[in-house]
């Protein structure tokens, strides 16, 4: 049995010392934040080696919509005499300008970006920044851990910075160059010109804010319908022909008129925050804040620092768990709606946004009696869900509370995990009032309050001002007379109802508006380690020595931050008790659904009345236009005809956020309604769409409405084959030829830490052979040198402690290849520089081998080979750290990296 | 095809990034000629706050602000408050001299020809 963590961890909160957040501060108005009528749009086409150097590039220059010139640039480092005699004669030919590099840097990109302030589009513009780039450091102050380029030689010319923040947004701007920008004239007059940083649109990071999702340039084109779709060239790293050149004007071209429709469709909602600065949905939600005259909490309090420390301390994410594990169980699969506006709506968090100032008061008194008396059924009124405005401090004592620990310490990333257990602990914790009524709810036990703290929001604000969402009257929304949260979800079941494409759209708004932004805590690590100022609940300040630099968002507002996070889990809480006081059971949780499970010996007639009283349960707290429950079966539930009847599903769950929901076909086979990828999404994919593997059915219901790529399907197919079968322990990974292959990451150099790996590799080429930032690279997994598999969390809970007595295991990584195997014959240790055998790295079939035994640490009854209910574990605590965000993981596109171990700042 | 920016609108733009805006007015008269607007610190050079004004104006108010050059008291916030008012009444008594010139020219108090040269 695994031993429980006796450490904990709690979000402490930090300020850069002598420094106010960026929320106190009003925006500058000196700075230019309009580009000129010009832009720029441009596309580079590479060589297909793992440099991926520039060949040609094309672009355009317009002025407004006009055309003001087309050309195209090239390296002719890259390029063979006969190919620039064809990139000549093409360009003569269609009147285009042809430039150099260097020429297209100095006399188009800088010239229209910098010197004429226009605006820079292209569709994933930092990789095509860095094609561009003569040279490229590590950039310095804000935009550390990105890189700076150098585009054209001379200190007074400006260099281009690109910060990646996500696999969809990168930061992009101007370094302000060498020289005076202010004339000699205004100086003397103490006149000084503002720095100009640049106005850049990746068309990528557009399209992901304004619609929620991820697109290729081709995918995006098809999207939004525009006139030239981006076309397939299998010509890349061929000679130059002219069809290649048509291809690579029309990437341009393509691009433009994805800007424009994208442009479109942002001016629709009458923001006012200018295009470029739109980089995720949150900025969308921001915008409309503003839009509506909301100032952010700090910008109308200077808010006791202690306040956030006691809310940042009771903060914890959503609850997601596994009750029934490897097991499949009949399920009715249940999902609340809009769960953070909801709880938003029922606490009335609203009035805090638009207050102009908080108060808290003690209300330790009335809250200990009000914990006394409250049932489960006195949260079926909506009222009773506005005395949770409340912070609770408790010392627990054997209480079911969220506890942040390490619950794997064995595994190599110390990452800190948070989930729902017994807790004792003899330090006092704060805690929102909604887990404690949480915990009496589920264990009849609730911990004493020592504390209590509770919020009342200030005066509407001054300035609030109705608005029309995309200019539309049915979109109205007057802040001063209605909840935001409600209206905006009311807004979408309209336009739902009506198939008004629209209601995307407002979902988009809704999601970014109600919660991230308000907890949004922007992390930065810094060379050395600078002085922050570390606020505890208790009001006493400590200066400390840290790297791990966080700065609140500019809506920061932990309070409100935190207790939506406590209501979603008491809501949660709430349904599982409801459950259980219907005599079912559950078999997993993710933060807004529970997938509730038929017992044994129960008909299914029976199961579905009572989950049906458990749905009925919620709907006095429906805070919507739409009637029904807050609390919902999904579409995985009925049949995939669409049909609407009832048909039973499975689930099979293997630990938090690892499950899949399956019918049973007549022979008794599973057909898969929903599988999640976690765990996989580093890995590229062993095999396409086009070569499936044999023997299993192809999927029923689309892939994108199940959540996963075809190879992830029949992995997951085989994993509930074998946990119907007999050896569930047993999945055979012989069923198609790839695994055998070695199992691959791919990485983009998206900070100097990570194209340091290609540093060995890199060292005797060419510049224009060399992996370059935001090339892509190739991770392995090597086997460790006693020839077992590495990171095998057994392996590596029996070795014993001292010196290893074997050498380390290597590191490998590998340029790009389009095909991984071919790229790991060239695999190295990224550390030493030696070839790594292709022999020594780990297979995919060896990769997957224990994916669908992954332990549940949190619980017991969870390890490897455990299978049926879980069992909670009482942590016993005896330190408390407090920690800060966890650091952006090593990113490769996919969202299931582990974070990098000592990534967490620790405060204390 | 339109041609790329000539030095004429490269000026411009020097200009509008100069201003921080590209829909600079004088507060006071209001021109609109990026290349005769500025900067103008309302309490002045020690402080920040700055308004667009033309090269006229930023004259006719700056005049007064060297009488008030080098005052300060012990707290540095009511210095900074009183300079920043008694600049802004120099900027919004021009204003009013303006708003008054028009408000008669539209009544016809004053003939057309006397709005001609300084209408303070």
């Amino acid at each position: 049995m695994r031993t429980a963590p006796d450490t904990i961890a709690v979000r402490a909160y930090t300020e850069k010392t002598g420094k106010a957040p960026v929320g106190c501060k009003k925006r500058k108005q000196d700075r230019l934040d309009e580009p000129s009528p010009y832009t720029l749009i441009f596309d580079t086409e590479t060589t297909i080696d793992p440099g991926q150097a520039l060949r040609v590039g094309a672009y355009q220059v317009r002025k407004g919509e006009v055309l003001a010139e087309e050309g195209m640039f090239y390296l002719p480092d890259t390029l063979t005499f006969a190919e620039i005699a064809t990139l000549k004669a093409y360009s003569t030919r269609h009147g285009l300008k042809l430039r150099t590099l260097r020429d297209f840097n100095e006399r188009v990109f800088l010239e229209i970006g910098y010197y004429s302030q226009g605006l820079i589009a292209g569709f994933n513009l930092p990789f095509d920044v860095s094609r561009i780039a003569i040279r490229h450091t590590p950039a310095r102050g804000a935009m550390r851990s990105g890189f700076s380029f150098m585009l054209a030689a001379g200190r007074h010319h400006p260099q281009v910075r690109v910060k990646h923040l996500s696999a969809r947004a990168s930061l992009i701007d101007f370094a302000t160059p060498a020289g005076q920008d202010t004339p000699r004239g205004a100086r003397k007059r103490g006149q000084k010109t503002a720095k100009f940083p640049g106005c850049f649109v990746d068309l990528k990071t557009l399209a992901a804010a304004l619609t929620s999702q991820s697109f290729s340039l081709e995918s995006l084109c098809a999207f939004l319908k525009v006139p030239t779709q981006k076309r397939a060239s299998d010509a890349h790293g061929e000679t130059l022909s002219d069809t290649y050149l048509d291809y690579a004007r029309a990437d341009v071209q393509a691009s433009w008129e994805c800007l424009c429709a994208l442009r479109e469709r942002y001016r629709e909602h009458g923001l006012a925050t200018p295009l470029h600065r739109i980089l995720s949905e949150a900025s969308i939600g921001k915008a409309y804040l503003s839009l509506m005259g909301i100032l952010p909490l700090l910008a109308c309090q200077n808010v006791a620092r202690h306040i956030f420390a006691k809310a940042m301390e009771a903060y914890y994410g959503g609850r997601a768990e596994v009750r029934i594990r490897r097991e499949p169980v009949e399920v009715i699969y249940t999902d609340f709606k809009s769960m953070y506006p909801t709880v938003n709506a029922l606490m009335g968090l609203w009035e805090f946004i638009i207050g102009d100032a908080m108060t808290w008061r003690d209300s330790t008194t009335e809250t200990r009696a009000f914990l006394d008396s409250v049932t489960r059924e006195d949260f079926q009124s909506k009222d009773t869900w506005r005395h949770l405005r409340t912070l609770v401090r408790v010392r627990p004592d054997g209480d079911l509370l969220p506890v942040r620990a390490q619950y794997s310490p064995e595994k190599k990333t110390g990452a800190y995990t948070i989930g729902f257990n017994f807790l004792t602990c003899s330090d006092a914790l704060w805690y929102t009032l909604a887990d404690v009524v949480a915990a009496k709810i589920l264990t009849g036990k609730a911990p004493d309050i020592i504390e209590a703290v509770s919020f009342t929001p200030g005066e509407p604000q001054l300035d609030l001002k109705p608005v029309d969402l995309f200019g539309k009257p049915d979109f109205h929304i007057d802040p001063r007379t209605d909840d935001a949260f409600v209206r905006l979800i009311d807004m979408r079941d309209e336009a739902k109802a009506k198939g008004d494409e629209v209601e995307k759209a407002v979902k988009i708004i809704a999601n970014s508006t109600s919660y991230g932004i308000f907890i949004e805590i922007l992390r930065d690590d810094a060379s050395k380690p600078e002085k922050l100022t570390l606020f505890h609940p208790e009001a006493r300040e400590e200066i400390i020595l840290s790297k791990a630099l966080e700065e609140p968002g500019r809506y920061f507002h932990p309070v409100i931050g935190t207790l939506i996070t406590g209501a979603a889990r008491l809501m949660l809480a709430l349904a599982e008790r409801t459950v259980l006081a219907e005599g079912l059971q559950w078999a997993f949780c993710d933060t807004d659904s529970l997938a509730i499970a038929r017992p044994d010996g129960m008909t299914r007639d029976e199961f579905r009345a009572r989950v049906q009283r458990v749905v009925d349960w919620f709907t006095p707290l429906n805070p919507y236009d739409k009637p029904g429950s807050i609390l919902q079966m999904e579409t995985e539930n009925f049949a995939s005809d669409g049909s609407g009847a009832l048909q039973p599903l499975y689930a099979f769950a293997i630990s938090a956020k690892r499950y899949a929901l399956f019918n049973l076909d007549p022979e008794g086979c599973p057909v898969i309604r929903k599988a999640s990828g976690h765990g996989l999404g580093h890995l590229i994919a062993p095999y396409g769409e086009d070569d499936p593997a044999p023997g299993i059915p192809n999927p029923v219901v689309p892939l994108s409405k199940i959540g996963v790529s075809r190879w992830q399907y029949d992995l997951w197919y085989k994993i509930i084959e074998a946990g119907l079968g007999d050896t569930p322990h047993k999945v055979a990974l012989d069923y198609h030829p790839a695994l055998q292959k070695p199992a691959a990451s791919r990485y983009g150099a998206t900070s100097p830490a990570l194209l340091k790996w290609m540093e060995l590799w890199n060292a005797p080429r060419h510049w224009f052979e060399e992996v370059r930032p935001f090339g892509f690279m190739l991770k392995f997994t090597a086997r460790g040198c006693n020839d077992l598999p590495a990171n095998e969390d057994d392996i590596v809970m029996s070795i014993p402690k001292g010196r290893p007595s074997w050498p380390q295991t290597p590191k490998p990584s590998a340029p790009f290849d389009r095909d991984p195997a071919k790229a790991a014959e060239q695999a190295f240790d990224r550390e030493t520089g030696l070839p790594v055998p292709v022999s020594m790295l780990l297979t995919y079939d060896e990769v997957l081998a224990r994916y669908h035994l992954c332990p549940e640490t949190k619980f017991e009854n969870a390890d490897y080979r455990d299978t049926g209910e879980t069992r909670r574990r009482h942590i016993i605590a005896k330190r408390v750290r407090r920690i800060g965000k966890e650091a952006n993981a090593v990113s490769d596109d996919s969202a299931n990296y582990p974070v990098r171990k000592g990534d967490v700042g620790e405060f204390g | 095809m339109a041609g790329m920016m000539t030095p004429a609108e490269k000026r411009l733009e020097r200009a509008y990034r100069r201003l921080g805006t590209r829909n600079p007015i004088c507060v006071m008269c209001g021109e609109t000629n990026p290349h005769v607007l500025e900067r103008h610190h309302v309490a002045g050079r020690l402080f920040n706050e700055t308004v667009i004004i033309c090269c006229n104006c930023h004259r006719k108010v700056s005049d007064p602000q060297k009488d008030r050059h080098g005052l300060e008291t012990f707290d540095p916030d009511e210095t900074l408050i009183g300079h920043y008012l008694c600049g802004l009444a120099d900027v919004l008594a021009a204003v009013a001299v303006t708003l008054k010139t028009f408000g008669e020219r539209l009544l016809g108090i004053k003939p057309a020809s006397s709005d001609q040269g300084d209408a303070s």
